[in-house]
């Protein structure tokens, strides 16, 4: 019996398969897509809704993404800053090498570890709340009772965790960086007995103006991921409370892997 | 009433300006053949309803999902499968939702689940609708007015709390507070007795449409003069004081059109299966 048309079968189901998963993606690309530029237009007609009440959700997003973050942030900063410090200066300090430090600090944190560590932080903290506080939303009505009231769930819910989320990630990164320069000095002078101005030195050197626009427009792109997947996710939830969890870690995975995707094509278009 | 729907409408007050738009306003909501399925389950198989301001108008249809389904079909949030809705002389086919939103800021709407926002306390959620489309500058007088919509539905020791807090009963009458404090010339009352005992139903129907209590009058802040359709699951008889037309819905058609006080002793036996057991016993019957 001639194998061929089994193998052609085996062929064509292989195509179909993809061509169905590619299908998929399309499609959830574009629900995402579609989901942004709704909650986009949201900004273009605030001069009919106004800000009115929002002002409060916003002030509780910053307050609660930003203001509460602090403590652990602080944590990840100064131990990340402090280990990557001690780890290139043990290896350099022997050749002479210290003003590689300046490198290092700009290079691999301002640039790069900065923002990643901070989005983390955040979708680990706000990211997670924002899925399963509007699923739960969701699940309980409140979506509903809020478009029965003539609120706009994506003016009233979306927006203000867009604008909050996006605003403390920025400052969120900010602050890594000063926690991060503040305990790489320590770490260096502790290492190597570096002074404070030969430390300073060796950083101002490496600084360009590329590296604030990266880091501006890193955390910008990471607040708008971070409050957007989340609040998608949120949103789309039908019917049973066990969909929560499960809209929460499909936020998480997606804002994580967008986060990394985003952070390379960024590096790679300034640095490359 | 034709209403020319174009989608380029941008505002409400632009779409509602079309010709053969009811300025009278007498009518609040109309319905022509509108049609509703769930999973193969026929709700409506071509209403026909007009509801006019001041009217209370009971619908009992024979599924909870049903009197959940038919308000929302009514309101534009869920869709229809057929037939014409208009809401204050607007056609609500082609609107868009932006549009059904600026509409619904005119409607009370008070959910079978009371359909409170968790995280607010009652005070919020009673004043959220009121907070969210008041200017700022005219912020000053929607603090006093919840204050009196809540003392007047008996939930003035409970303002801090939040809905999580309460016994379902007194949820019902944050929800009703949160319907009212816009003054909405349409009220819609979803399943209102559904999860709560006879004398809490009883109590609601009274805070809703019994008469102004002395202490209150002159000062009563319940919107005056507003339709009010009630879509429930069976017939609950403590509805029969105050509404104005019963409308039954069976298997989708309408079983019963007219004065409660039509509904006799033939019809209830007739409608026998739709009889809600709470308050209606076959004894009664």
């Amino acid at each position: 019996m001639s194998t061929a048309p089994l193998q052609q079968f085996g062929i064509l189901s292989l195509l179909g398969h993809l061509g169905a998963r590619a299908r998929q993606i399309v499609q959830r690309v574009s629900d995402r897509m579609r989901f942004a530029f709704q909650a986009a237009a949201v900004v273009f007609r605030l001069r009919s809704l106004g800000i009115g009440y929002t002002w409060r959700v916003i002030l509780n997003q910053v307050k609660f993404t930003g203001l509460h973050a602090v403590p652990f942030l602080t944590f990840v900063s100064a131990v990340s800053s402090a280990l990557l410090v001690i780890q290139v200066l043990n290896q350099v300090s022997k050749l002479g090498f210290e003003a590689i430090i300046g490198t290092v600090y700009v290079a691999a944190l301002v640039r790069e570890l900065a923002p990643l560590l901070t989005a983390v932080v955040v979708i680990g903290r706000s990211g997670t709340a924002i899925a399963a506080e509007l699923s739960t939303n969701r699940v309980w009505e409140e979506i509903t009772a809020l478009e029965t009231m003539g609120i706009d769930p994506l003016h009233y819910v979306v927006f203000p965790r867009l604008v909050g989320v996006t605003l403390a990630t920025m400052c969120l990164v900010v602050y890594f960086d000063v926690v991060a320069l503040i305990f790489g000095y320590i770490s260096a002078r502790l290492t190597t007995g570096m002074t404070a101005g030969t430390y300073l030195r060796y950083i101002i050197d490496q600084f360009t103006m590329a590296d604030f626009y990266v880091t501006g427009l890193k955390s910008f792109l990471f607040g708008i991921i971070i409050a957007l997947i989340p609040s998608f996710h949120g949103l789309v939830v039908r019917g049973a409370p066990t969909d929560v969890p499960k809209a929460t870690t499909r936020a998480v995975v997606e804002c994580l892997a967008l986060v990394f995707l985003v952070s390379g094509v960024v590096s790679a278009l300034f640095y490359y | 009433m034709d209403i020319p729907m174009g989608s380029g409408a941008d505002t409400l007050s632009e779409a509602m300006s079309g010709e053969g738009h009811d300025h009278r306003g007498e009518t609040v909501l109309r319905c022509r053949g509108l049609q509703a399925h769930h999973h193969g389950e026929v709700i409506l198989a071509g209403l026909d309803l007009d509801i006019q301001l001041g009217e209370v108008v009971s619908l009992i249809v024979e599924s909870e999902w049903a009197a959940r389904l038919v308000p929302r079909v009514l309101i534009g949030l869920e869709s229809s499968d057929g037939g014409e809705v208009e809401l204050q002389g607007t056609r609500l086919s082609g609107l868009s939702e932006h549009l059904k939103l600026q509409l619904r800021r005119n409607i009370g709407y008070l959910f079978h689940n009371s359909g409170l926002i968790h995280n607010l306390t009652v005070w919020y959620n009673v004043a959220l609708p009121a907070l969210y489309h008041t200017r700022f500058k005219d912020l000053q007088g929607v603090g006093e007015h919840v204050n009196v919509l809540i003392d007047r539905c008996q939930l003035t020791e409970w303002s801090n709390l939040r809905p999580a807090e309460l016994d379902e009963s007194s949820r019902k009458r944050v929800a009703l507070a949160r319907a009212w404090v816009m003054s909405p010339a349409f009220l819609v009352y979803e399943d209102p007795l559904m999860n709560i005992d006879t004398a809490s139903g009883s109590e609601l129907l009274d805070l809703s449409f019994g008469p102004t209590p002395p202490e209150w009058a002159g000062r009563d802040p319940r919107p005056a003069d507003s339709a009010v359709l009630i879509t429930s699951q069976g017939l609950h008889e403590g509805l029969f004081r105050y509404v104005d037309r019963m409308i039954v819905i069976k298997e989708g058609e309408v079983a019963f059109s007219g004065n409660p006080k039509q509904f006799d002793r033939r019809a209830k036996v007739h409608l026998r299966d739709l009889i809600n057991t709470k308050e209606a016993s076959d004894h009664e019957l």
